[in-house]
């Protein structure tokens, strides 16, 4: 007890002994993780001498730590980290010291081997995973991995659509900020898709492939040079912006790795990866690696499939010098992306194709200069990417007509006489995209006492610039893709240069507090567009994201001192800025027919169109914001360690279509009077009756409709290696509730005829409409480690326990509806009955907005690894090798599931 | 070594669990008791049931299993239940005679030379049908309450449809199907001239190959209807002779100009016309031939018929003074069903009441049928423009009315017993395609 009193007044007053030494040597050092050789930051580092005084300190962000005058003698050092086995070494100091320590973390101690993913020893929710846990899980791209989240269930990979992620989302949403407003950093830079235009209006072969402002396709990114992954799931540093649900860092190789190659083979797809790690004069490293994935959405069928190819070559080098560790890198990367679509060879139709390609090549360059923690000022950083991406989607297409039908080849407002379009072309278009990224970054921090408390200050800013030059939608017009076209060729070179520039700043504070250490991140990052054009609502403003995080270290507790426990919270405000195909977006067209005069003879038709041509930008966007908080406790005890975080999102305006209404006045004519007989060409239009009248219709644009709510609760439980079964046990779960909704008032139009013309009428709905998921699930994994057989196996029981879906409640009834001048009228009851206006009534069954559950259901998958010498290993998985799908009833319907094994086989070689 | 045991072990798991998911197959038998219930919506008389077939046709392996009416009687009079199943779905249908008397008073003309009213009994004979689809026979015994329905009570001596060709034609420049010369023919059966003026035009909201839990359920009283469109006319304007046809298409125009294999439609009765006006969907219009008035459409671009043939069509006249608005306004009909156990979103089409038909067909590629959806008194059976719905196997295939007789004058009726399984000639080549 009194040994304890002396530890907190020695820890308590640490700063004012150390600065109370007028003589003595200097101990600095640096503390690591024993595996990965990663800076430790904020691991408590205590000197206690001979003579029973005790020192104190923490490592910086780079791990490193100083005590600036320690007098000469023997000393035991305490290094101690959450998460990982305390270090106690004996120190002798009689001159100036300059010490590593490497901590292991206290699953790996055993020699342990993590074949899932771990929580974060950071301030905020993030599950780690590392290379040995992708080894087990044996992936074919980045999108296999999302598994291991809380929450998360296999899902048989499919490749023959984009893989988007989703993080703490109760089910599957479309819309596009649930994958957008994840960011991508791979080794330090963040990967942008901001420009990508690769899509082909009212294509049905593409639509499923194109991923245009929805982020990035996780299927483009393999795993096999990846050295570890967080993916943060509460609230990134304000170094990272431009995202609003959360945030993924690849961190790839970059140290010397025997030449290794991998073999996969699945039910849909063939992967071979290969690389080496080269070390050259011992502080520079060149690594280089190639994978090729060719995948098919059906085994059976040839025509449609995926291919991936990407090679990256990766240079890092350091460099002491006397103003500190010099670091830089060049890495140069290519991914090619490529699907296919073709028709039977044997059917009518052989000429279609759907072929969409993206290639792109990165640089990323870096430079850095780390000094230790003497120095107030702690080096700088700057990166620097050059990306350019050659992206093609060529889509063919045989078009038959069933009547004669003009081609929407109109570009400007006005009157026009159409041009029939043949009954049969082969009709092509092509979308070229060569979308360019720049990407400029540097920070810099400084170290600082302040008290009691340590600071570091980290600072910095982002620039980023995107640009498409491609030809954009190429095609010729008079023989479309889609009869049924409102929209024109287009250059993507015209569009404007997209441009963000951001800055932030961001103190990381620790603050012991007797043997309590608290540690605050509070930062504040700022973003704003500049080039924007001024009608822009964006244009000159400057939005702010500030963001907290809070640690609370509990002193080491119980009677051996090995309870750990740990509570953190943390608040942030998101923005997401719109994508360049939600900045400018294409324009609309509108062809109202005006006349459509058949004659038998050819030559007597005549089509005649009056084409509204309009500008679709919505220049009220506003970047989507999202507020986040959340708090956590994580607890462990030799090696076993339970953590529970609960959090809460909200973000009231996420991109989305909104919907408004158009007059489109327009001319009438009546061929009734035409003698088709006495002809002796087109009729001529100032012989016929025509009379004026406007029809009503809706369109789409980009706005900030879309309201988000998220809610849940996430937990990872881990236990260490039971040596007697060399087994460990892990449970990861979540309970996650996700609301979306529309909150803007919508416009509709109907698409009956009634009296033999379209309704004359447009509705306006106000009220909410969305729909609120739920579910529960639970993974718990039993793995082995023979280390005598080499071998590892795994079990896992996915468990759902269940999900449920709930439609938000609403009426159906138009708030307001518009005639076809313009006039709004409100909605009345007497209204509902009226013969037009009832059907912009939607009806709903009293049981529509019940809520709806699935109840229980259960995979086990199993993975398995068989070392053969040492440098082979096979390795197989099954998944839902057994499961358990319960029937259930659903008002009288008796609902029955079913579900059937997926599995796949590695190879790995390693000299 | 120990990878290849332990595959090998894997790999017996996984087979193992792929016999373990076979059951033992056993052939279990149920007793059917079998009701039925005569529906006359024309007469008040008292239908007895004077013979008839039962056919139990099992839906998986298409066996038959016809039991006679009076053969159940007799079984019925001396045990309780009347016929074995082996356990099953089946569609039954029910064909027999069954007859009725009335009191009728006749002048009769005495020796004397007066007439005297006399009220005599006369015993008529009509044709009854009546189907069910889908019946689960299983847990060894179930009851079936079949109702059955009088013969051609609707539409005696009127018009009947003669033809649907909804599959279009194989454009040989192409290889792909054309069908914008979809045709419908109305054939006046009767031995008047009658007027086409008014006549509606129906294509049925369901399909016949989804059967849902559709609510509220109106099968019995009307038929619902995605397009309503009728003939125009002031009531004396389009004449039909008896032994004549109307021939309604999609578009009237020559359809050889884009596909040679084709028709030229310039010369039809009518054609629809959905007046769009967006450019993306325009249709086209012939001025020479009138269009029908669209009362109501379930789309504004363009509307084609059911190319894969899944759904109903019919015919029918709105009563006497019956305006489109007080039609268009009172005979809503706003649905729902349970997809996956949820209720849908409810859809608001229209409804026509049974009383109104004059003849129904429906139509179902015949690997893939699951129910009328009309009331079994329109129509007890379907027909079916081929074996399956993939249209490759379709083209140029229509269904054709057959021929009952020829009468003395030449005039030629076709058969209408409302069972359009046994009315049609299906999968046969449209008539107007030129004879390959």
């Amino acid at each position: 007890m009194q040994h304890l009193l002396l530890y907190f007044f020695i820890l308590t007053c640490y700063q004012v002994h150390a600065s109370a030494q007028s003589s003595g040597f200097k101990f600095n050092g640096s503390i690591l993780d024993k595996q990965t050789h990663e800076p430790l930051e904020f691991a408590v580092v205590q000197l206690k001498g001979d003579n029973e005084v005790w020192y104190g300190s923490t490592s910086d962000i780079h791990g490193c730590f100083s005590f600036g005058k320690v007098p000469g003698g023997h000393y035991t050092a305490t290094i101690s980290y959450l998460g990982y086995e305390t270090l106690t070494v004996p120190v002798n100091i009689q001159k100036d010291e300059n010490s590593m320590f490497y901590l292991s973390s206290s699953s790996i101690s055993l020699n342990e081997v993590i074949v899932t993913a771990s929580e974060s020893k950071g301030n905020t929710s993030a599950s780690r995973i590392d290379h040995t846990a992708m080894e087990h899980l044996q992936p074919s791209s980045l999108a296999d991995l999302m598994e291991l989240l809380p929450g998360g269930k296999s899902i048989d990979p499919d490749m023959s659509t984009p893989n988007l992620i989703s993080i703490r989302e109760a089910g599957t949403s479309n819309q596009s900020i649930s994958s957008q407003g994840v960011s991508f950093v791979m080794d330090g830079m963040s990967i942008s898709n901001n420009a990508n235009l690769q899509y082909i209006p009212g294509t049905t072969k593409g639509s499923s492939k194109e991923f245009v402002s929805k982020g990035i396709d996780m299927r483009s990114i393999p795993t096999d040079n990846i050295e570890s992954m967080e993916v943060v799931r509460g609230i990134p540093s304000v170094e990272y912006g431009n995202l609003t649900n959360g945030m993924v860092t690849i961190k790839r190789k970059q140290n010397a790795s025997p030449w290794y190659a991998r073999f996969k083979a699945d039910q849909v797809s063939k992967l071979f990866s290969t690389g080496k790690g080269w070390e050259l004069n011992g502080s520079q490293t060149l690594n280089a690696d190639i994978n090729y994935l060719n995948s098919q959405a059906d085994p059976r069928d040839s025509r449609e499939n995926y291919k991936r190819i990407t090679t990256s070559v990766r240079w890092n080098g350091n460099k002491a010098a006397r103003l500190g560790q010099f670091k830089w890198h060049i890495h140069g990367d290519y991914t090619g992306s490529f699907d296919q679509v073709k028709r039977d060879k044997d059917i009518t139709a052989k000429e279609d194709a759907y072929r969409a390609s993206y290639n792109r090549l990165t640089l990323n360059t870096g430079l850095g200069i780390n000094r230790d923690s003497r120095h107030t000022w702690q080096g700088f950083n700057t990166l620097f990417t050059l990306s350019q991406a050659f992206d093609e989607i060529r889509e063919q297409k045989s078009v038959s007509l069933d009547r004669p039908m003009a081609a929407p080849n109109s570009t400007e407002t006005g009157e026009s006489d159409g041009v029939y379009l043949p009954y049969h072309y082969l009709a092509e278009m092509t979308i070229d995209g060569k979308p360019i990224y720049v990407t400029a970054k540097a920070s810099t921090s400084f170290f600082f006492n302040r008290g009691k408390s340590r600071h570091i200050l980290l600072t910095g800013s982002e620039w980023n610039l995107s640009k498409n030059w491609g030809n954009g939608r190429v095609y010729d017009m008079n023989r479309p893709l889609n009869t049924a076209g409102t929209t024109r060729p287009r250059r993507y070179k015209d569009i404007p240069t997209y441009q963000a520039v951001s800055a932030y700043l961001e103190d990381k504070m620790t603050i012991p507090i007797q043997k309590h250490v608290w540690q605050i991140t509070a930062g504040i990052r700022s973003t704003a567009l500049p080039g924007l054009s001024s009608q822009y609502a964006m244009n000159g403003k400057i939005y702010i994201d500030p963001r907290l995080n809070m640690q609370w270290k509990l002193p080491a507790a119980g009677p051996n001192k090995d309870w750990e426990i740990e509570f953190s919270g943390g608040i942030g405000i998101f923005s997401m800025m719109p994508s360049t195909a939600q900045l400018y977006p294409d324009d609309k067209y509108t062809d109202v027919v005006e006349l459509n005069y058949y004659h038998n003879h050819p030559a007597y038709r005549r089509i005649h169109l009056m084409t509204y041509l309009w500008g679709n930008v919505n220049y009220q966007l506003t970047p989507a914001r999202n507020l986040k908080w959340e708090v956590r406790g994580i607890v462990s005890l030799q090696g076993n360690e339970l953590s529970v975080t609960y959090f809460r999102e909200r973000m009231n305006n996420g991109f989305s279509d909104l919907t408004y209404f158009r007059l489109f006045p327009y001319r009438n004519y009546d061929a009734s009077s035409v003698s088709s007989q006495a002809l002796t060409g087109p009729p001529a239009l100032e012989d016929l009756v025509s009379r004026t009248d406007t029809l009503i219709d809706t369109y789409t644009t980009t706005g900030n409709g879309t309201r988000v709510r998220k809610e849940g609760i996430e937990f990872v439980f881990s236990s260490k290696r039971i040596q007697l079964l060399k087994t460990r046990f892990t449970m990861t779960g979540a309970w996650i509730k996700t609301t979306y909704s529309n909150c803007l008032p919508k416009y509709e139009s109907s698409s009956i005829l009634i009296n033999g013309q379209q309704l004359q009428y447009v509705g306006l709905y106000d009220e909410e409409t969305g729909i609120c998921q739920e579910r529960f699930n639970t993974n718990f994994m039993a793995d082995t480690y023979l280390q005598k057989i080499g071998m590892t196996f795994s079990l896992a029981a996915q468990c759902t326990w269940f999900t449920a879906q709930q439609s938000l409640w609403n009426s159906g009834m138009p708030a307001s509806y518009v005639d076809k001048n313009g006039q709004v009228h409100p909605f009345t009851s007497e209204d509902a009955e009226k013969l037009e206006l009832q059907h912009l009534v939607k009806r709903y069954s009293d049981e529509y907005f019940s809520r709806n559950t699935v109840p229980f259901a259960m995979d086990i998958n199993l993975k398995a690894t068989k070392e053969i010498g040492r440098q082979l290993r096979l390795s197989l998985f099954v998944n839902r090798i057994i499961t358990f799908y319960p029937d259930y009833y659903r008002g009288s319907q008796h609902i029955r599931r079913s579900s059937s094994p997926y599995f796949g086989m590695e190879a790995n070689l390693r000299i | 070594m120990n990878t290849f045991k332990i595959t090998v072990f894997f790999l017996l798991i996984i087979s193992g669990l792929g016999f373990s998911s076979c059951t033992d197959h056993e052939v279990s038998t149920s007793e059917v008791t079998l009701n039925l219930t005569v529906k006359n919506s024309n007469q008040n008389n008292h239908l007895i049931i004077k013979n008839g077939t039962f056919t139990f046709k099992d839906v998986s392996t298409g066996a038959e299993n016809a039991v006679a009416y009076k053969q159940l009687l007799s079984r019925a009079a001396a045990e309780s239940t009347l016929i074995s199943l082996t356990n099953g779905l089946y569609n039954l249908t029910f064909i027999g005679t069954a007859t009725y008397t009335y009191q009728e008073t006749v002048l009769e003309e005495q020796e004397n030379g007066e007439s005297i009213p006399v009220e005599i009994t006369k015993t008529v004979e009509v044709g009854v049908q009546g189907a069910q689809q889908n019946i689960e026979v299983k847990n060894g015994n179930i009851t079936i309450n079949l109702t059955v329905y009088v013969q051609g009570a609707q539409s005696k001596d009127n018009f009947v449809i003669a033809e649907i060709f909804s599959s279009g034609t194989l454009n040989p420049s192409t290889g792909k199907q054309y069908n914008g010369d979809q045709y419908i023919r109305i054939y006046n059966n009767s031995h008047e001239t009658l007027y086409a003026d008014g006549l509606i035009l129906i294509e049925s909201e369901f399909t016949t190959v989804k059967k849902m839990d559709y609510t509220p359920n109106v099968m019995e009283e009307a038929m619902t209807a995605q397009v309503i469109a009728m003939i125009p006319g002031t009531g004396k304007e389009h004449p039909i002779e008896p032994g004549k046809s109307i021939l309604i298409c999609d578009n009237a125009i020559n359809h050889q100009e884009a596909n040679s294999n084709s028709i030229d439609l310039s010369q039809a009765d009518f054609e629809w016309y959905t007046q769009s006006t967006i450019a993306s969907y325009p249709d086209v219009d012939n001025p020479d031939v009138p269009n029908l008035s669209m009362f109501y459409n379930y789309t504004k671009s363009i509307w084609v018929l059911t190319k894969q043939g899944n759904r109903a069509y019919a015919i029918a006249r709105m009563p006497e003074g019956m305006t489109s608005e007080d039609y268009l306004n009172n005979y809503t009909y706003s649905y729902h069903y349970t997809l996956n156990g949820k209720p849908t979103k409810d859809k608001t089409g229209y409804k026509i009441p049974n009383e109104w038909v004059l003849d129904a067909v429906n139509l179902s590629p015949k690997n893939t049928y699951v129910w009328n959806v009309t009331s079994q008194e329109l129509d007890m059976g379907y027909t079916y423009l081929g074996e399956s719905a993939t249209i490759a196997n379709n083209i140029g295939k229509a269904v054709v009315r057959k021929v009952s007789y020829t009468d003395e004058n030449g005039l030629t009726i076709l058969q209408d017993t409302n069972n359009s399984s046994i009315d049609f000639t299906p999968s046969t080549s449209a008539t107007l395609l030129p004879a390959n």
